[in-house]
């Protein structure tokens, strides 16, 4: 009953005219710097810390959440529309939503991620406020031993993402883990691959590489192929909607997406990006047609596109429960609340319940507010998917490079971004996945992290994983699953040739 | 008429001219443009926040100082756009610890005293620190163990100002850890030990405020040079017999090389107004960061015992 009393007092907190004008300011701004490819949540949110600190406290954080989620909503609509993703964490939905935007389904696909960022958001946010305080001490017991069996888990589920020779895929991923290694030695700080440039003894940033990799690489080869009038069809209004098959294949996307998004959001490391993956191998590999991922199955956007905003309530638990950022936008979050004179930490939801609920009660408005935004946007959106491509393109190209330089204000971003560009337009003629690279990119530096610091932890000895509970369970779902496959594939070698004969 | 009205122009647009544009021959005005400080940190971070509190409680100059994040290579990023600029006083950056560790790491060709000091604002302390539910409750009684069991610490990668004091607690008390290093922040410290993966960490008080109040983590003692006021129930390593341990994250305004003294001057002139201000000292210890003011020769006096310290850890 006391439940239901605080989330009610956070509902009259949140829908103060203040923190309305403050969720939507913030919603808005998410949904455009989600648009615009480069420009993220985490850059836009410090941008705007400083002014956030000047405002009321809960307005503030409801201000900074909204970019945070708002971002995640307004991802997709470039990974559809052009193949460059908004955001880190719409890489996934490009692979299939660009491939549905050229069958002339743009419209269902901004639609279905719409609507499943939507429901994924709610039940999100849902699971956040029934579930905050027990999981915020489950979250507690990840250790590094932890960290590695999970990380070991995504690299082999995710390790056959795209259609293409294993091999190829491996010699990819191998890539994006050398290039995750570039930087400062986590252990003896001395600086890898620099090549003495300051600017790299972070690491490589990951949003101009994925921008150049899929952005900049697809307008090159748009630009070196013949030009063909493309066939511009009129738009019905009922075009840019879902057909009922349409709806029919994304519901239990959807719903799968959104759990699992909700406790991968849970798990250190950048949650929202990492849901995305799993959710899509997950529903390729339930899907009655396989053979459609990758060529625009509305399933391979259903799913990834619901589990991001998942994600998104996931990572706040850690964060407002215990004062932990498991991802960047949460690290800028943290210090917006630090700024406000807040004690974060595992008292904050005792010491400040009005701040903790009203952040809740603001994201389920901030949800319908983003859904209202978004679905007439979808029309404008898909109209714009048959601009022709010498009008599109370029308009594209200055939007990537002044998205990558307003990051962090750094010309070498916009040289690592052409650069991947043109890596990725070879392997791209050479039949190479890009995606393998990206999860390498992205997973390298906290495998190898959690590797280092658990063979310090364990004494060396590795085994030792399995008489640690959680560990024990990741590892063994990982070794249930390589079986699986392979006995799957031997079945499936089988019937094959049952079947050809 | 028409030479008069000549002259009458050239007379006018000199007075103008000089209206407009005079203060700027006059020394004593600086500064007449918005000063540029920059903050090699991301927004909300400590080095940010302690900077902005400064800034918000300095004294009035007759134009803005606006702050801009260069964040990046643990300050390094900040530090390399600071040091070629135009030595006139108009930009100007925040300095942490780091500034002399990139030189001996070999990050950066240049260190504090390539660079003018304005004045030094604030120190973080660290903390040796356990588990809230741990049977240790005093150094020695952690020692105890540690000696005999090589214990399990989170601290920061080497070169980190929190590596250095673990080195330094290390050396004092003759001990050897199992050390488990992460970059940025003592966030990864402080949930290793609240999660009950690691025995003990070495890192920035400031940041284990909150854990000390829910009692997952308790302080054994800080480096800082006086007692903390927020926990003035903590002991430090100097008041337990080990001076050596001291150590101290510390800040200060620096300016370009050959920055002329009289807008140096100013500069600290200004900024030394904050130290007047009883809200600035507030706000600061509220946050767990200790306000001090030194004059650039002791900021310089600092940074040189700081550098001498952390080749002796990197000697190692």
């Amino acid at each position: 009953m006391q439940h239901f009393d605080l989330i009610l007092n956070g509902f009259a907190m949140a829908l103060s005219s203040t923190n309305l004008a403050a969720c939507f300011a913030g919603v808005l701004l998410g949904t455009v710097v989600g648009v615009l490819p480069g420009l993220g949540p985490t850059a836009t949110m410090s941008l705007l810390l400083p002014v956030t600190a000047t405002m009321d406290p809960l307005a503030g954080i409801i201000m900074l959440a909204g970019i945070w989620y708002g971002a995640n909503f307004g991802g997709s609509t470039t990974s559809i529309l052009v193949n460059i993703p908004g955001e880190a964490s719409s890489v996934v939905t490009a692979i299939d939503g660009y491939k549905m935007a050229k069958k002339g389904r743009a419209g269902a696909a901004l639609a279905i991620a719409a609507i499943g960022s939507f429901v994924a958001g709610t039940v999100g946010v849902v699971g956040l406020q029934v579930f905050a305080p027990p999981l915020a001490r489950a979250a507690l017991a990840f250790g590094p031993p932890e960290y590695l069996a999970l990380m070991t888990f995504a690299f082999v589920i995710l390790s056959n993402l795209t259609e293409t020779s294993p091999v190829r895929g491996f010699a990819m991923a191998f890539l994006g883990l050398v290039l995750g290694s570039v930087g400062m030695d986590p252990v003896t700080a001395v600086n890898r691959l620099t090549f003495h440039r300051v600017e790299m003894m972070d690491g490589l940033d990951f949003m101009p590489v994925a921008m150049g990799l899929f952005g900049i690489s697809e307008i090159l080869s748009v630009a070196l192929e013949k030009y063909v009038e493309p066939i511009t069809e009129k738009i019905r209004a009922r075009d840019l909607f879902l057909n009922r098959e349409e709806v029919r294949r994304s519901i239990f996307p959807v719903l799968r997406g959104s759990v699992l998004g909700f406790f991968i959001g849970l798990i250190p490391g950048p949650g929202p990006t990492i849901s995305t993956f799993v959710s899509y191998s997950l529903e390729k590999r339930l899907s009655k047609r396989k053979e459609e991922f990758g060529h625009g199955a509305i399933e391979g956007v259903a799913g990834p596109e619901s589990a991001n905003n998942a994600a998104v309530s996931g990572s706040l638990i850690p964060l407002l429960a215990l004062g932990l950022p498991f991802a960047p936008p949460a690290a800028v979050l943290l210090s917006g609340l630090r700024m406000q004179n807040i004690t974060t930490g595992p008292m904050l939801m005792k010491d400040a319940p009005s701040i903790f609920w009203g952040v809740v009660a603001s994201m389920y408005i901030g949800n319908i507010m983003l859904l209202i935004l978004n679905l007439p946007l979808v029309g404008i959106f898909a109209r714009l998917a048959k601009l022709k491509n010498y009008y599109m393109m370029p308009i594209v190209s200055v939007m990537c490079v002044i998205g990558v330089y307003s990051v962090r204000g750094s010309f070498f971003d916009i040289y690592v971004m052409v650069a991947a560009g043109v890596f990725g337009l070879v392997m791209k003629r050479l039949k190479y996945p890009i995606a393998p690279l990206i999860i390498g990119l992205i997973l390298g530096p906290t495998a190898e992290m959690s590797l280092r610091k658990s063979l310090v932890l364990l004494d060396g000895n590795l085994l030792a994983m399995f008489s640690r509970p959680i560990s024990a369970t990741l590892l063994v779902l990982t070794l249930a699953f390589v079986a699986w496959s392979v006995v799957n594939r031997r079945l499936l070698d089988r019937s094959l040739a049952e079947t050809g004969s | 008429m028409k030479r008069r009205g000549t002259w009458s122009l050239v007379f006018l647009v000199s007075v103008a001219w000089t209206v407009m544009f005079g203060p700027a021959w006059a020394k004593d005005d600086f500064p007449t443009k918005p000063i540029t400080l920059i903050v090699p940190y991301d927004a909300g971070g400590s080095t940010d926040q302690s900077t902005r509190a400064l800034v918000n409680y300095m004294g009035k100059l007759p134009q803005p100082v606006n702050i801009v994040n260069k964040p990046g290579a643990g300050g390094a990023v900040g530090y390399k756009v600071l040091q070629p600029s135009k030595p006139d006083g108009y930009t100007l950056v925040t300095t942490y610890t780091t500034i002399v560790t990139h030189k001996l790491l070999g990050n950066l060709p240049f260190n504090h005293r390539d660079l003018e000091m304005i004045i030094g604002f604030n120190y973080d302390a660290g903390a040796l620190a356990v588990h809230g539910t741990s049977r240790w409750k005093t150094v020695d009684e952690f020692m105890e163990y540690a000696k005999k069991n090589k214990a399990k610490v989170s601290t920061a990668v080497p070169g980190g100002i929190w590596n250095i004091a673990c080195q330094a607690i290390m050396r004092a008390y003759g001990a050897e850890f199992d050390l488990i290093t992460s970059g940025g922040g003592t966030y990864q410290p402080a949930q290793e030990l609240a999660g009950g993966h690691v025995d003990a960490l070495v890192g920035n008080f400031a940041e284990l405020v909150p854990f000390i109040k829910s009692g997952d983590i308790r302080v054994l003692a800080v480096t800082a040079p006086k007692r903390m006021e927020l926990f003035p129930e903590i002991p430090t390593f100097e008041e337990l017999g080990y001076p050596k341990v001291t150590t101290i994250g510390f800040r200060a305004i620096a300016a370009p090389k050959g920055t002329p003294k009289a807008e140096q001057k100013v500069l600290h002139d200004a900024f030394k107004k904050a130290f007047e201000d009883p809200k600035y000292n507030e706000f600061m210890k509220s946050n767990a960061m200790t306000p001090v003011y030194k004059s650039s020769e002791d900021t310089i006096k600092q940074y040189d015992e700081l550098e001498r310290a952390v080749e002796q850890t990197l000697k190692k």
